[in-house]
């Protein structure tokens, strides 16, 4: 038997402890509104979603195959909630006859309470099966077609018919009919469950043979014993003796037991996943935003190019209403970005961030298309305005982030930085951002870079650099936003000045 | 304050006396001593010594799990014989091949079960059992030494010991003796295992029979459901070891077996007539003094495995130069083991013409590990073991003296520092040019002056005498007292001085290691300022 393989081709998905290192990424990018959106309440598939958004898989065969589960799961939905509801009733039957609880866990009580569970769970693999039946031939997915597929080799009808007629005969049984030999010290050892071959002999019949062996002078062949009830310590050699006798039954019954039991429970943690995609999708269709399963490259070459592309966080909390923002980056290694306040250069952060994750978990991405390089990891460095430990110093505490991050740093990494290193004066700013910035480009690392420091920005925009792009936030010349970022030169203000004044300026601002 | 001493026993102790019984009279070969030093005088160490030097925890370590031996008694006495240190060197040479040293545990393993069953065997009340656990362990036994004897032969050891225990082993299992034991011992084994009943239970009565034809339901079940638990690794059912034997059911069920099987049984109670005293003395020393080597060596193999390294050292008389490279205190590496992380490895060394190590610097800075792992590595090199470290050489001694401060209240600072140099006087007088005299922080409680002064004047006396020191102090004077000392300074890390590095360096103490290193780090060191002001 093989558990259900969704998630990786290759192997089934183990979930993790949450990695602290990530939780900065997932902060700074809002992924707890994206996974609330994908859990609708369930912790399974907020625990999985949030694990594989930040796994940051780089194999594009992992990402295609998670792209056809998808797509299956997208176009039957009803398949996916019986099968995880099927999966949800198998463990509540498991729940029902625990194991592995040490008061239980002589054998005659480990192998009533596998008898029971294998009776409860057998009949939920005939129904596993129907639905790979059902479904079977309108699966695409590897994913998928090969689960089913395994379900309907593994488990023809005469083989559960055979387990379900020895969990009857175990069920029904009455006493036990054990062998043994001599071990070390002439201990009994090797005790084996016998199946008896005749009907046991009544006492009458025991006596007269007894007689008739004496008669003959032939030695006796059988013996007869009582344990008294108030014998304990005989009473518990008996207890001993059949436990040795049923052990290896019980443990295997339980052991089949407990895998039917791992089967259902690795199906709900696989499904567990696209259940969100799928959540997620209806809650973006709903609100007309468009989505589509992007097309990932090979990391060598830095590839980003998009139409529509848009924060899916923002899009839920606002219900819609976001501007999407076309981009082409192919062949960039840095990314800045310049320009007004409030002008959605940290949401436009945000669509790649975002984009990069759900690309690479293997869903699709907030943006009528997207094309883009994988990356070894995401790495993102914003700016934090409320610093709690004020002791530190901004700058230290920035640098000493910076300084986690490059610890851990592999190239062909993206970097997301945010207003980093503006806590100081322009000129030191800017001198650190450049050794930063010159120093992971050097490294084979990517960098998208939000920032305020001209002297930087337009440091590097003098370069003339070829792999270098350059995007601003649009203003129109009336000072409104349009909320989309277009490319050209960084411009020396950062119109904080409109913020200002609209906000001075506004009734209810004025005091 | 406490002096304590490695003192040379004054007779050979019990130990002594046991082994020089069993090498001659009855032939069988000594893995500790060669045969015409059955008798050699060994240093009997003394127990507030071994604390101080904290070899007490060390020989603890490495007698966990090996109660069974009498195995402290060789540990506690250290021979004072370069051809014994060569002898013992040889044989943990050889045992360091991996291949004898498994067959050697093997045989450990093999004669320890031989001895419990032997006491359940002597333990149990029913013949039935007591015949059954002598075959066991009579079976056990013969394992073992076949075993052994097939890995010294394959093995060849170089080392005089195992050649002479190989050439012991090889003529005992070709004696009659033991010949007619092992052929017994299978014939009747084999007829043991012919023995198969049934109990058919139900409620409180049980029947018994010999086994029939009955097929095995429990196989049936198992691989019914093979395919469905195949990569299960759990167990779930628990193993509830229950002492056999003890019930009157039990007793019972060994009646009717006897009855069912009366023939098996009555060879097995001839067999247990014959053979009730199976063991042999000779194999019974070898699995003992076995013990010593395997014992050190389990001990020191984790730390070797982590990459710490270990030596054979070389023995030179005493008052010639000593070193030892990269050598470190066995306990600190050790427990730092057990705590994921590596203890720092110094080098100590005595040249021609030098003979008092004084050590100075940094607070915690390891100063007294470093005295401490000196006396450690001397008794382990004298034991004949293997010691931490690159390259070694090391002299033999026939004492070590060890002073160390001790948290003692003092009522009266006079009486006491008077009391103690008496006894200071008193031992340094016993003090040979073979000793090797350890202190740590004496007379800390004095006045400056007045530690100076008593110490400058005791390591006078023991350079008079012309023994190895090895003094702990603060005091850095100690260092100028005479050509014959030499200095050895804890050193901190020079980027920032709170950090120790447990490096230390024999070089002259130089009394601003702390001011110089915090200067370094803000740039104003005198040459610094120079080179800034260029």
């Amino acid at each position: 038997m093989r558990y259900p393989r969704l998630i990786y081709p290759d192997r089934v998905f183990e979930p993790q402890d949450e990695r602290s290192d990530d939780t900065e990424l997932a902060k700074d990018l809002e992924l707890k509104t994206l996974l609330d959106c994908m859990a609708d309440g369930d912790a399974l598939v907020r625990q999985v979603s949030r694990q594989l958004l930040l796994e940051m898989q780089t194999s594009r065969e992992t990402i295609a195959y998670r792209n056809g589960v998808l797509s299956d799961c997208l176009a039957h939905p009803e398949m996916v909630r019986d099968l995880y509801s099927l999966a949800e009733e198998a463990l509540g039957v498991g729940k029902r006859y625990p194991m592995g609880i040490l008061s239980l866990s002589t054998a005659p009580s480990v192998l009533g309470n596998a008898v029971n569970l294998l009776g409860g769970l057998l009949p939920r693999m005939e129904r596993l099966k129907g639905l790979a039946e059902e479904y079977g031939d309108h699966c695409a997915s590897d994913g998928l077609g090969d689960f089913f597929a395994m379900i309907l080799r593994e488990f023809p009808k005469e083989h559960l018919d055979a387990l379900r007629c020895h969990i009857d005969t175990l069920g029904t049984q009455a006493g036990f009919y054990i062998s043994a030999g001599l071990g070390p010290g002439n201990v009994p050892t090797g005790h084996t469950l016998r199946l008896r071959m005749h009907r046991r002999r009544s006492r009458l019949e025991r006596l007269l043979a007894d007689f008739a062996n004496r008669l003959l002078g032939r030695p006796p062949d059988s013996f007869t014993l009582h344990v008294h009830y108030r014998d304990e310590a005989s009473n518990v050699a008996l207890d001993e003796f059949k436990h040795r006798g049923l052990r290896s039954v019980a443990n295997v019954l339980a052991q089949s037991g407990d895998a039917l039991l791992g089967l259902f429970e690795s199906l709900r943690r696989e499904l567990s996943f696209y259940l969100g995609c799928m959540n997620l999708h209806r809650a973006l269709s709903e609100l007309d935003m468009p989505v589509a399963f992007p097309e990932p490259v090979g990391m060598r070459k830095p590839v980003l190019r998009a139409r529509e592309l848009y924060d899916p966080c923002l899009a839920i909390t606002r219900g819609g209403e976001v501007v999407g923002n076309d981009l082409q980056a192919d062949g960039k290694r840095l990314l800045v970005i310049t320009g007004a306040n409030q002008g959605g250069k940290t949401t436009f952060l945000r669509a790649i961030g975002l984009a990069g994750l759900m690309m690479q978990a293997g869903m699709f991405v907030a943006a009528k298309a997207f094309r883009a390089s994988c990356s070894r990891r995401f790495h993102s460095h914003f700016r934090r305005r409320e610093d709690p430990d004020m002791e530190a110093g901004k700058l230290e505490e920035e640098l000493r982030r910076m300084n986690t991050i490059v610890e851990n740093l592999e190239p062909e990494s993206t970097v997301l930085l945010n207003e980093s290193f503006a806590a100081t004066n322009e000129r030191e700013g800017s001198e650190i951002a450049e050794q930063v910035v010159t120093g992971l480009l050097e490294a084979g690392v990517r960098v998208v870079y939000v920032t305020h420091l001209h002297e930087f920005a337009d440091g590097f925009y003098r370069l003339g650099c070829g792999d270098f792009l350059f995007l601003r936030a649009e203003r129109r010349s009336d000072g409104r936003r349009t909320f989309r970022v277009v490319s050209g030169r960084p411009e020396e203000t950062s119109f904080g000045r409109d913020l200002h004044d609209r906000i001075f300026s506004s009734p209810d601002g004025v005091n | 304050m406490p002096w304590r001493a490695v003192v040379k026993a004054p007779h050979p102790t019990v130990e002594q006396a046991t082994s020089e019984a069993e090498v001659t009279p009855l032939g069988y070969p000594s893995l500790l001593f060669p045969a015409d030093h059955a008798g050699d005088h060994t240093s009997h160490a003394d127990h507030a010594c071994m604390v101080d030097l904290n070899l007490d925890q060390v020989i603890d370590g490495i007698l966990r799990g090996r109660r069974g031996w009498g195995l402290r008694s060789l540990y506690l006495a250290a021979p004072e014989s370069s051809e014994v240190v060569a002898y013992r060197q040889a044989v943990f040479s050889d045992l360091e091949d991996h291949g004898l040293h498994s067959g050697v545990r093997d045989f450990a393993g093999s004669m320890d079960r031989v001895r419990r069953y032997l006491h359940l065997s002597s333990r149990v009340e029913s013949g039935f059992h007591r015949w059954g656990w002598l075959l066991h362990a009579a079976l056990q036994y013969c394992d073992a030494v076949d075993a052994l004897q097939g890995e010294l032969a394959k093995a060849a050891p170089d080392s005089p010991a195992l050649s002479a225990a190989r050439k012991w082993l090889r003529a005992y299992t070709s004696s009659s003796a033991y010949t007619t034991l092992l052929a017994e011992t299978r014939r009747v084994a084999s007829l043991m295992a012919t023995v198969e009943f049934v109990m058919d239970i139900r409620g409180r009565e049980v029947e018994i029979r010999r086994l029939g034809d009955e097929p095995d339901y429990g196989e049936c079940v198992c691989s019914a459901f093979e395919d469905l638990r195949r990569d299960a690794r759990r167990s779930f059912v628990s193993r509830r070891p229950t002492e056999y034997g003890l019930s009157y059911l039990e007793i019972q069920l060994a009646e009717c077996i006897e009855k069912l099987y009366p023939g098996e049984i009555a060879s097995l109670a001839d067999f247990a007539r014959k053979h009730a005293d199976f063991v042999d003395e000779g194999v019974v020393q070898l699995d003992r003094e076995f013990q010593f080597y395997m014992a050190y060596l389990d001990y020191i193999r984790p730390l070797q495995e982590a990459g710490h390294a270990f030596c054979y050292p070389a023995i030179s008389p005493s008052g010639s130069p000593l070193h030892a490279r990269g050598t470190f205190d066995l306990l600190l590496a050790k427990k730092l083991h057990r705590e994921g992380s590596q203890v720092v490895p110094n080098d100590f060394s005595v040249d021609a013409g030098e003979r008092i190590l004084v050590i100075t610097g940094a607070n915690q800075g390891g100063k007294t590990t470093f005295a401490r792992m000196i006396g450690q590595i001397h008794y382990l090199a004298a034991l004949g073991c293997p010691v931490p470290g690159e390259e070694a050489r090391l002299m033999l001694f026939d004492k070590i003296l060890t002073h160390f401060e001790r948290e003692e209240r003092i009522e009266d600072l006079r009486g006491k520092m008077e009391d103690d140099l008496l006894r200071i006087d008193a031992i340094l007088r016993q003090t040979t040019p073979r000793t090797i005299v350890i202190m740590n922080e004496m007379f800390t409680s004095a006045t400056l002056t007045d530690e100076r002064l008593l110490g400058e004047s005791i390591l006078r006396r023991i350079d008079a005498i012309g023994c190895i020191g090895v003094c702990v102090t603060f005091i850095e004077e100690l260092a100028e007292v005479g050509d014959s000392v030499v200095s050895f300074v804890a050193e901190v890390s020079t980027e920032d001085p709170t950090i120790r590095t447990y490096r230390i360096r024999k070089r002259h103490p130089d009394g601003r290691a702390y001011a110089l290193s915090i200067a370094k780090k803000y740039r104003l060191t005198r040459r610094q300022i120079r080179g800034r002001l260029r």
